[in-house]
């Protein structure tokens, strides 16, 4: 990191403070870039091989630009060489952003491909032993007296009772000033014991 | 690149080809005569450096630094700086757009804080905050400083050559030949007004940015050493691997 920073430092100061010979600050920048290279090929500063591979590249490309880029210190009158120097810097230019999508790209997608089967795999891993963990603290007869308890039965007898509320057909009674409370008050169920409320209707009127 | 950017993997290898980009990027500004097409085709790599004219212009017409609104006229320090686009030694300028960044960065910071406050029970559960403020710190801020480094130390330095230029022209020196660059510089300052609030502030943040590169690697230093264990659980190492290497060298 120190090396990065310093690195940058002293290309803006070059810019900047070292504008009066042109030879001497592009030989100043190519030192610069040569000895970033050594240091990145002595170091290997990153994790990933392939990254230290490619920061070297980057550095040769553009130690390779800052060699080409010593024709424009010719005192060229029809810039005819110039413009062929600077077309083939471009072309280098082209090339380094082309071979460093070409790799960023792929590796990033292998990496991403990577990580997406190593969390199915934690996931997986994670299913399986939820499972055993289950499978471990499972007790048979507990299991057992659970499907015995109360709750088939109170389906049964709820299921009875919707059955009697649908089948149960309302009468009213004979007259009109029947109260409100005597039609609920003889709603049964169908199935009930008592005394049904149409035969006791019927014994009134006998 | 914002799905990648997302993913759980870091982006080490982009990072290296932006910082590349970037260097390549301000090869036009070295003291050489260049052809027309080499500088238009160049300017295309402006924006590793955070140069967008759109941020740009923006910023100078909010703070009306634009047509030397606060500042009085400035000159560029060469030919080629001139024809980068960098037309002046103001700090706040030659930064304009990665200062309209940090503007964005403070507004999302503010916004996320409201949000915190307000409805910081919603997101109580879990890690959120957490993972959010990772993310900001590490791939807001800090990836930020490191790539935005180069334009910022660049625009802190001339920033601190006007002064230098300015302070030369107050005590009545000759500013010792370096080509036409200098014949500009000296002839806009010695053209100079009062000192006006815009131009300290501006030799303010010139002066700052300078010395932050020092503080920099001070927080660094000083970081490594207190959050050691953080650095070293495998969720860092993976996500941004890139910083804590850079850190780690």
């Amino acid at each position: 990191m120190v090396v990065f920073i310093l690195r940058r430092v002293l290309y803006c100061l070059l810019l900047v403070f070292w504008t009066g010979n042109s030879l001497s600050q592009l030989v100043s920048f190519q030192l610069l870039n040569f000895c970033m290279l050594i240091i990145l090929f002595f170091t290997r500063p990153y994790q990933q091989q392939i990254a230290n591979y490619m920061a070297m590249f980057n550095e040769f490309m553009t130690f390779v630009v800052g060699c080409y880029m010593f024709a424009f210190l010719i005192d060229d009158k029809d810039e005819s060489v110039h413009k062929a120097y600077a077309r083939t810097i471009l072309n280098i230019l082209i090339f380094l952003c082309a071979v460093n999508l070409l790799v960023v790209i792929p590796v990033k997608l292998r990496e991403l491909c990577l990580e997406y089967y190593r969390q199915q795999r934690i996931r997986r891993l994670k299913q399986m032993a939820r499972v055993e963990r289950r499978f471990r603290e499972f007790d048979a007869m507990k299991y057992v007296l659970h499907g015995l308890h109360l709750k088939d039965h109170y389906r049964f007898v709820q299921r009875r009772k919707k059955v009697a509320m649908k089948t149960y057909e309302p009468t009213l009674g004979s007259s009109d000033s029947e109260s409100v409370d005597a039609i609920i008050h003889n709603i049964n169920f169908e199935g009930d014991k008592d005394v049904a409320p149409k035969d006791k209707a019927a014994e009134d009127s006998v | 690149m914002l799905f990648f950017a997302y993913s759980k993997t870091s982006l080490e290898l982009f990072w290296i080809f932006l910082n590349t980009l970037q260097i390549i990027d301000f090869v036009p500004l070295l003291n050489l005569k260049m052809p027309t097409t080499m500088l238009l085709t160049f300017k295309y790599f402006s924006f590793t450096n955070q140069e967008f004219d759109i941020f740009k212009d923006t910023f100078m017409f909010l703070f009306n630094i634009q047509g030397g609104g606060i500042f009085e006229p400035d000159g560029p320090l060469n030919q080629n700086f001139e024809n980068y686009g960098k037309d002046s030694l103001r700090m706040i300028v030659n930064g304009a757009s990665i200062f309209f960044i940090v503007c964005i960065f403070i507004v999302i910071a503010a916004i996320c804080l409201i949000i915190r406050v307000l409805f910081g029970h919603c997101f109580a559960c879990g890690s959120f905050w957490k993972n959010v403020e990772r993310q900001f710190e590490y791939n807001g801020l800090l990836r930020w400083y490191v790539e935005s480094f180069l334009a910022l130390f660049l625009a802190s330095i001339l920033g601190l050559k006007a002064i230098a230029a300015r302070r030369q022209a107050a005590g009545g020196n000759v500013v010792s030949g370096v080509g036409d660059s200098t014949q500009v510089v000296e002839r806009t300052i010695v053209e100079v007004a009062p000192l006006g609030w815009a131009v300290v502030v501006s030799s303010l943040l010139s002066c700052l940015m300078f010395a932050s590169v020092f503080l920099f690697v001070f927080t660094l230093i000083y970081r490594l050493v207190r959050y050691k264990e953080s650095f070293e659980t495998r969720w860092m190492q993976k996500r941004f691997s890139s910083v804590y290497y850079q850190f780690r060298k």
